[in-house]
């Protein structure tokens, strides 16, 4: 089989259920394996059974890889290893494979304590699952088998998460999974190599038409309206996911406080998985930003100097402080329990994330000036607080795909998880500008991409040898003299003009064995078994 | 004498039989071995000229010879030898001449055999030296230039300054090797091209057109090194064309160059991205709807409507205007903050362009006040300055939140560089005006430190016109006998800082003078002096005891100060109903004495602080900030008056000899880590500031008494990082003694713990470790020791240092001597000199010495003093010492000092002079006493 041939199982024109399966060189990869938050049906899952051999996915599929532990590019691992009974190699860093059973069994006790849903896999089935996982380092070369190999790239968006780059023969391409093109308080931007000669780049495309401002400016507004609040005495709830976005303002605060002198306001963490977090955090540090990395000898900059652990007792506490709670969107758990304690009171302050899931308390107040939220059918709280919106976002904006596109130059690209009309306004502006083919396939699309070959050619010491080493060609006098020079200059000194020229010169053969090869030219005869001739004329 | 011979004999014979006969590998070691040993000849400063030039004889003998394998060394060998002074370096050089030209090949040999010369005249900054009967012409260059060997053509590029070739055939041959396999040869050629600096000689175009397009082609090469080469060539190549096309009416080529740069700023590398951002800030001329796109990632219409531009040189580029959207938000987002750093410097560059891009850009560095780097802070504000300077800086009022906050930033620096960017700032309303004073206020009250005002309109740059203003406004309110909260705050910011404020205005009043002034404008505030001085509990009338004496002087004075701030006519002044006779009373002067103590003391504490925020500046390299920081600290100390205090005079001292310390050691780091590639060696220059280090830091240490534990700890762990430097250093020959020194220290900092229950610092506890490892390896090989890893430890720990510190110090003098009246002596016996010595603060304990030197003859002489005599602090008496050496002169001068025992310091000085045990740390600066003899 010629060329790459790639089957969009998820993530196709949607954000959710990342996963694609890419098969070139006789190999089968599965990139991701997502599940979509958004479905409660079959939906949630990609369709396996759209893999060619669905049979027995063990012989079907190479190997897996997962970019990182976001559950919409792992949520659907462990179904796929121990239900569908996959049974083959997966690879993820080792921050993944650290925090993903966190994320993964978080989410089954979602599911199953609290809404009581039928089970789709177990707390065994986790942890099995990941003793399958191959950990691997950024920049390490794989060998999967004799002809594939992978390798992981930094990609900042969360702790962990990498773009991979595999490598059939002379067929190559980038799976980016999500990236971060602009550093952030704790995690370094997307970095990969520029000489990797890619066929094709398959690539995230969130925020596809989208160009963000200045980061520092998002950074200003959150430290403006947290200063003002504290310093008039209120309180101020940040509700976050456990891992992320937490430690990047955790971070952001913990420097104003020490800068600013706060230390009399006190911010907190609640207890749960966050502090977990953090512990993991410090361990990874090699995955942080360079800033973190470089002050790592002196202090870990996640063992924050201001934060303390919170006591549901200091709920109504008087006086000032900061409290970062979870879930993200208030959907429930503490920061509910908080946000119903502290939104009454104008001097408080609720921040949000950017996006909020349509039906949680989050998005009710992004998207209207609700002054009543109805919890349940008991209680409703009168929201008097003042509400920010962050814009942080661990996502690359469009013109980060667009400067990742150009940095790597593929033959083609293919763009996954995004809005399909924005998706459409990229990928014009990808094949206009950059010159670029570009597709953006649906859920369960297969794109053919023609693949390059290279023909091999070996090449004779000699000839290698005249190629690296300059030949007196390459400075080869001239006789006439210029009149353009300075006249001082001539008078002073005769001057020989000099020309450059850069010549490496050989003869392609091709002998019986059909490989070709460069040789210098005073090989020839003797290669070709032919004794030199001469005619001297008197 | 009888060594250096023995091994010259057994090198002479082994040379000079090996290198006759056939070389086989044991006679390649049995050489080298010889060969090692003359290299101990040639560097022992001790061997005598005779053997010295018996080797130079045999080198020169060996390099006649064919044995090739061996030539290196030898040369290595003569290279040496002609640094090390006293020989004659025309032999040398003859010899190296004459081998390099019979070689007639390119090899390294060649290369070698000239570096010996270009190194020696380099080093020896002997230009004039090297006669003209070398001749390094074009047919060698060319010959080494085409040499099989890498490390000979990277080598020819480096110095081809020597050799006598045209500048056009430079740019041709550097042209040639930037397309060299190899990617040192490359980048090599690409400095080559940017140190040309006879540039405009090059009167053809075409040549450097073709340079440009090279470079060009370069900033896609695979290594980063040639990348960022390649960004320079680039920058400043392209701004001599654009220069050139400009004259003949090209305008494009300065945008073109500007775009090319800019496609560089995404570059992988952190190296090429930090270049590139310098070379945008020395573009010129660049069109002003560019530049605004380079602080927007969106592109403008105005932009994406502009034509590509093409530059007319044999290549064609492709530079669509986009490339420059976003540029520095780039930069200032990047992750590194020496790129970071690198793109606020050149932002600032640029804004002195356009006007409306300066005000465009400063909304972008304004939210770099809040990085996450002090560094990048401190460059921010210094980039603000700069604009204010170049009346470029426009701050608005949305700006004015983020600005003020670094007013009381934790980070003295950073406070004091916003102080000074206020100062050049214009408010355009009332809003900023008043916003301005609040936020200086809240920074006086949060930290109490100088400069009370610094009112952007006025301009002011000194603290005396900052005084007159405080004056100034303090006199208008009391005038409208306006007893607002603004005097308030300010005269209590006014009042701490008397001693300072009076020294800026002293010679127009007294410190008394305004200290009457203050007070009686504090009267209106309708709240006692006292309560701004925190003593309530005195409670005293205004008008008893009042000494009138002063009342004239300050009518005199203040009237002026009144005239200025009014700015107007007497007729004002005497309306007002200021009454002299209203003076302050006598317990209220003597509050102002112990107080004004208080400031000096505060005022030195901050000096401290601020000397010691400075070490993670110097670890990071930053020595611009560090100079100036510490310029600004001895200022700040020449202001503080402490002429009725003796405690705050020790504190004082200790302060100058600390700011003194942080300042070497900010000198000896940049030779351990400098920032630039390329330093020479200049260990000689690094030893004598070590050596001068140490010397301070002793005086620190055992010139002061009454330290607290805390502060001992820090001194001597600041020894030890000296230490550390030391033993770092490749030169092991005095590591013995420093090892010693390091242990003695050690155990005096565990001790103090101990006694102090204060844990051992990770530094301390590095160390230990490392002295016992070094211990139970006594066979001489070393523990390889990182001394990097210990020295990211340390740190300088900001501690406020005590008001009990005394000064010991000592003042010698010879009554009747100077250099018109010498003493009279027979030369060869001994002379009699009176001393007269007085000495503070030494404790019983403490071991003096008189020390007296004449050329090398030293001579001691043990002080003894009576214990209780005197008062504790001074003790004055007269010695009367002979002077047993005296030379054999008509006259000669004596130096004399007193030192004090370094008791804990475990080296002992040599024996048997009767001279002290440990080492001295002198009291007093050498005394030079006159002798004549007696005729
Ligand atoms: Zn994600």
């Amino acid at each position: 089989m010629v060329g790459i041939e790639c089957l969009v199982l998820g993530a196709g024109q949607e954000v959710g259920k990342s996963c694609v399966i890419v098969s070139f060189g006789g190999k089968r990869i599965m990139f991701d394996c997502g599940m979509h938050m958004g479905y409660l049906d079959q939906r949630r899952y990609p369709d396996f059974s759209r893999i060619p051999d669905s049979s027995d996915f063990t012989k079907s599929l190479t190997c897996i890889i997962i970019t990182h532990f976001h559950l919409d590019h792992i949520g659907a691992l462990p179904y796929f290893t121990e239900v569908c009974g996959y049974d083959g190699p997966i690879y993820m860093t080792y921050p993944t494979k650290a925090l993903a059973p966190l994320m993964l069994e978080d989410y089954r006790k979602v599911m199953v304590d609290r809404r009581g849903e039928e089970e789709q896999f177990t707390s065994e089935h986790i942890a099995t699952c990941l003793k399958k996982v191959t950990a691997v380092d950024l920049k390490q070369s794989i060998k999967v088998d004799d002809d594939l190999e992978i390798r992981a790239y930094y990609a900042g968006h969360v702790i962990g998460a990498a773009m991979f780059y595999a490598k059939v023969k002379d067929s190559a391409l980038v799976y980016t999974g999500d990236y971060n093109m602009t550093p952030d308080r704790h995690l370094g931007a997307a970095s990969i190599d520029k000489f990797l000669h890619l066929d094709l780049v398959i690539t995230e495309s969130t925020y596809a038409t989208t160009v963000r401002d200045s980061k520092y400016a998002r950074e200003r507004e959150f430290l403006k309206v947290v200063h003002e609040c504290v310093g008039k005495g209120g309180k101020v709830l940040i509700p976050t996911f456990a891992l992320g976005r937490a430690q990047e303002l955790c971070i952001l605060l913990d420097d104003y406080w020490e800068r600013m002198n706060l230390k009399d306001i006190p911010i907190y963490f609640s207890a749960g998985l966050t502090l977990q977090a953090n512990m993991y955090y410090k361990m990874l540090i090699g995955w942080t930003s360079q800033k973190i990395k470089d002050s790592y000898a002196t202090r870990n900059a996640f063992d924050f100097k201001h934060v303390r652990s919170f006591e549901r007792s200091m709920l109504n506490a008087p006086g000032p402080c900061v409290l970062f709670a979870t879930p993200g969107m208030i959907s429930g758990g503490f920061s509910l329990e908080v946000f119903k304690q502290w939104a009454p009171s104008e001097m408080n302050l609720v921040t949000l994330p950017g996006y909020c899931v349509a039906g949680t308390i989050g998005h009710k107040l992004i998207s209207g000036k609700a002054t009543k939220i109805k919890i349940d059918r008991e209680t409703e709280v009168d929201v008097r607080c003042k509400i920010h919106q962050l814009s942080f976002s661990p996502h690359t904006d469009s013109k980060g795909i667009m400067d990742l596109v150009k940095f790597l130059s593929p033959k083609h690209v293919i763009l996954v998880h995004g809005e399909k009309p924005k998706m459409a306004t990229l990928k014009g502006k990808i094949s206009s500008e950059l010159g670029i083919k570009c597709y953006d396939p649906a859920n369960n699309d297969v794109v053919h991409i023609p693949s390059s070959q290279y023909v091999k050619v070996d090449a004779s010491e000699a000839f290698v040898h005249k190629c690296i080493n300059p030949n007196p060609k390459h400075f080869e006098s001239k006789a006439d003299n210029d009149s353009d020079m300075d006249p001082k200059d001539t008078a002073s000194l005769p001057m020989k003009e000099i020309e450059y020229k850069r010549v490496a010169e050989g003869i392609l053969v091709m002998d019986k064995t059909k490989r070709p090869k460069a040789v210098h030219q005073n090989e020839l005869l003797a290669m070709l078994g032919v004794e030199e001739h001469r005619i001297e004329f008197a | 004498m009888e060594i250096e011979r023995l091994v010259w004999e057994k090198c002479d014979s082994e040379l000079s039989f090996y290198t006759n006969i056939n070389s086989s590998d044991q006679n390649n070691l049995r050489c080298l071995k010889a060969l090692a040993s003359i290299r101990t000849l040639i560097v022992n400063s001790s061997t005598s000229d005779e053997t010295i030039s018996l080797v130079l004889e045999t080198l020169v003998r060996i390099l006649q010879h064919d044995q090739d394998y061996i030539h290196h060394h030898v040369l290595k060998l003569l290279s040496d030898l002609a640094l090390c002074g006293d020989i004659s370096r025309t032999t040398i050089f003859d010899t190296v001449y004459a081998y390099a030209l019979r070689r007639k090949d390119a090899s390294s040999l060649t290369a070698e055999a000239l570096e010996v010369i270009f190194t020696t005249v380099e080093q020896c900054h002997g230009f004039a030296e090297l006669s003209t009967s070398y001749e390094f012409n074009e047919n060698l260059f060319l010959l080494l230039c085409s040499s099989n060997v890498v490390s000979v053509r990277s080598w020819i590029i480096l110095n081809a300054k020597w050799f006598n070739v045209g500048t056009c055939c430079l740019v041709t041959v550097f042209l040639g090797f930037m397309s060299d396999t190899y990617p040192y040869v490359r980048k090599a050629a690409l400095d080559g091209l940017v140190n040309l600096k006879e540039l405009v000689n090059v009167k053809k175009r075409e040549l450097i057109e073709s340079c440009y397009d090279r470079a060009v082609e370069l900033l896609l090469d695979t290594n980063e090194c040639v990348r960022s080469a390649a960004v320079r060539v680039v920058s400043e190549w392209g701004r001599v064309l654009a220069t050139l096309y400009n004259e003949v009416g090209d305008k494009g080529w300065f945008d073109g160059v500007f775009i090319q740069v800019c496609a560089m700023v995404r570059d992988t590398s952190v190296e090429v991205r930090t270049e590139a951002f310098s070379s945008l800030g020395q573009m010129k001329l660049v069109s002003e709807d560019l530049l605004l796109q380079t602080l927007s990632k969106k592109i403008t219409i105005q932009i994406k409507k502009r034509k590509k531009i093409d530059l007319c040189t044999s290549k064609k580029f492709d530079l669509p205007a986009s490339n420059v959207a976003g540029v520095f938000v780039h930069g200032l987002e990047d992750e590194f903050s020496e790129v970071r750093k690198s793109s606020c410097i050149s932002l600032g560059k640029l804004t002195i362009l356009y006007v409306h891009f300066a005000e465009e850009a400063l909304n972008l560095l304004m939210d770099m006040l809040n990085d996450d780097t002090t560094e990048v802070r401190l460059q921010c504000l210094q980039t603000m300055y700069h604009m204010g300077t170049s009346d470029c800086l426009k701050v608005q009022q949305l700006h004015m939140h983020m600005f003020l906050s670094t007013l009381v930033d934790s980070n003295t620096l950073i406070r004091c560089a916003t102080r000074k960017v206020l100062r050049l700032m214009k408010p355009t309303n009332l809003d900023m005006f008043n916003s301005a004073i609040n936020g200086l206020l809240t920074n006086l009250e949060s930290y109490a430190e100088i400069e009370p005002s610094c009112e952007g309109e006025l301009r002011i740059d000194k603290a005396r016109v900052a005084a007159i203003l405080v004056l100034a406004i303090a006199a208008s309110l009391t005038h409208e006998q306006h007893t607002s909260s603004i005097l308030r705050r300010i005269l209590t910011s006014a009042i701490p800082f008397l001693g300072r404020i009076s020294y800026s205005l002293r010679d127009v009043m007294s410190q008394d003078t305004l200290f009457a002034y203050l007070s009686y404008c504090s009267r209106f505030l309708h709240s006692p002096i006292a309560e701004i001085f925190g003593q309530e509990e005195h409670c005293f009338s205004m008008l008893e005891d009042a000494p009138n004496h002063y009342s004239t002087e300050i009518t005199k004075h203040v009237t002026p100060l009144r005239q200025i701030s009014y700015g107007t006519s007497e007729n004002h002044w005497q309306d007002n109903s200021w009454d002299p006779s209203h003076t302050f009373s006598l317990q209220e002067y003597q509050q102002k004495l112990t107080f004004a103590q208080k400031e000096a003391t505060h005022a030195i504490g901050l000096v401290l602080k601020i000397v010691a925020e400075t070490w993670p500046l110097i670890k990071s390299g930053c020595m611009d900030e560090v100079h100036k920081a510490l310029r600004s600290c001895k200022e700040e100390l020449a202001t503080v008056s402490v002429e009725y205090h003796e405690s705050a005079a020790g504190l004082l001292a200790f302060a100058y000899h600390y700011v003194r310390s942080i300042k070497l050691l900010g000198k000896v780091w940049m030779h351990f880590y400098p920032q630039r590639k390329f330093i020479g060696s200049r260990t000689g220059l690094l030893d004598l500031l070590v050596e001068k280090l140490d010397m301070n830091l002793r005086r620190m240490r055992y010139g002061f008494c009454g330290f607290k534990l805390e502060e001992e700890l820090h001194i001597l762990e600041f020894i030890l990082l000296i230490y550390v430097l030391r033993l770092s250093n490749s030169d092991t020959c005095c590591r013995p003694t420093i090892l010693k020194r390091l242990r003695a220290t050690l155990s005096c900092v565990e001790h103090l713990c101990k006694k102090g229950s204060i844990k051992l610092s990770n530094f301390a506890r590095e160390l230990n470790s490392f002295c016992q490892e070094e211990s139970s390896n006594d066979d001489g090989s070393y523990y390889a020791f990182s001394s990097k890893r210990s020295i990211k430890l340390f740190s300088l720990k900001q501690i406020v240092f005590g008001e009990k510190l005394k000064h010991i110090k000592a003042e010698l003098s010879v009554p009747d001597n100077d250099s018109e009246n010498p003493l009279p002596f027979i030369a060869g016996f001994p002379a009699a000199i009176s001393f007269e010595i007085a000495l503070h603060n030494v404790c019983s304990e403490d071991r003096l010495w008189l020390k007296m030197m004449v050329e090398e003859h030293t001579q001691y002489v043990f002080l003894s003093f009576d214990k209780h005599k005197d008062s504790d602090c001074l003790k004055k008496f007269a010695l009367s010492v002979p002077f047993y050496t005296t030379p054999k002169a008509a006259s000669f001068s004596l130096r004399a000092c007193i030192g004090k025992e370094c008791l804990f310091d475990d080296v002992q000085m040599a024996k048997g002079l009767g001279g002290p045990k440990h080492e001295l740390t002198y009291l007093c600066n050498d005394k030079e006493v006159y002798f004549v003899i007696q005729s």
